[in-house]
């Protein structure tokens, strides 16, 4: 019988071992990072309008992911890269720009993977008769943690602020993407 | 008695290692990838609000934001807040009627089941007051977050135009 003990013994420990091992391949509960991922993707946007004062379609592009789509104003959405190189590079050569944005608001989900952030851009840029015409109006951006670690955009919308203007007043027609504005959805 | 010893030790191991296993089953585990139901029940509340617009039940289209919502609409400052949002749903359901379409939507939600975005395309035909007819389409991207009850509510409804 002293066989037997010891096998009940040996038997024990082998599934107290089992049962350990199985228990310690439970992943834990994700750790919650999401202020952390939130600042991540505030800081992200931030270095992006920095990176937009080169007036460089590439520094722009940069922060866009593999398969992000840009919905702009008043163009057709952007879902190849090539769409949104166009209408960024077109944005980006309007006579006498400048261009920045601030975050109002940035947040992520529990499981750090996507994030969102919304906030409102200010554009200067010269109409036809060479005079500088300030724009003004509210983005969302939504990002994706990429497999790097680094944020990325996979969406990015805008409108302006200002009404429609009158379509028999061609004096103020602006062109481009981030200012131009014509039709409203909600709200009127 | 070793017998009855011996025994009684096989109990307690077995005994043991059941109480183990079982405490192992109630450790948490990774939390269940809701994704797929996620995405249904996204979809439905997209169709559940656009009727709820149409029937200009300005409450239920209310019922489907959270407490701190934000609405971008093309040539009017951000809309901000449940009150904000609220009187400018008002005016865009104040006409006569509404037709309210959307196609191409793409809904992405997070691993964790608690966040998501959905974009595509919208088309809106409104009559007004004086019978007219016309159509605005233009683009959207949504923010939804899900909430302590399971429903899926929208915080950001952002838009912007087509040409």
């Amino acid at each position: 019988m002293l066989r037997f003990r010891s096998f009940s013994l040996m038997l024990a420990a082998v599934l107290a071992a089992v049962s350990l091992g199985a228990c310690s391949h439970q992943p834990a509960t994700l750790p919650d990072n999401r202020a952390s991922d939130a600042a991540a993707v505030e800081k992200a946007d931030a270095d992006w309008s920095a990176a937009a004062q080169s007036k460089q379609p590439d520094a722009w592009l940069a922060f866009y992911a593999d398969d992000a789509v840009v919905l702009p104003p008043n163009e057709a959405m952007a879902t190849s890269k090539d769409e949104i190189r166009k209408s960024i590079t077109d944005l980006l050569a309007l006579p006498g720009l400048s261009v920045s944005w601030q975050t109002t608001k940035a947040e992520a989900s529990r499981s750090g993977d996507l994030a969102y952030t919304y906030g409102t851009y200010e554009l200067t840029s010269n109409d036809a008769r060479g005079n500088a015409t300030t724009d003004h109006g509210k983005y969302s951006e939504v990002w994706k943690k990429q497999s790097d670690g680094s944020w990325k955009c996979i969406v990015d919308t805008w409108s302006s602020d200002l009404p429609v203007a009158p379509a028999a007043a061609p004096k103020t027609k602006h062109r481009g993407a981030k200012h131009s504005r014509r039709k409203r959805h909600h709200a009127n | 008695m070793r017998t009855n010893r011996s025994v009684s030790s096989v109990v307690m191991v077995a005994s043991f290692a059941v109480a183990m296993l079982a405490g192992c089953s109630q450790a948490p585990g990774p939390p269940a990838d809701t994704r797929k139901a996620d995405e249904a029940a996204i979809t439905a509340a997209g169709v559940a609000l656009a009727q709820a617009a149409e029937a200009k039940d300005l409450d239920k289209c209310m019922s489907f934001y959270v407490d701190d919502p934000v609405l971008f609409v093309p040539g009017a400052p951000a809309v901000i807040g449940k009150d904000a949002v609220r009187q400018a749903f008002a005016g865009f359901l104040g006409v006569q009627a509404l037709k309210l379409e959307t196609s191409g939507l793409i809904i992405d939600v997070a691993q964790s089941g608690d966040l998501a975005y959905e974009r595509g395309s919208y088309s809106n035909t409104i009559t007004d007051r004086k019978g007219k007819t016309a159509t605005e389409t233009g683009k959207l991207a949504l923010v939804w977050k899900k909430q302590v009850d399971g429903s899926w509510k929208i915080a950001a409804d952002t838009n912007a135009s087509d040409p």
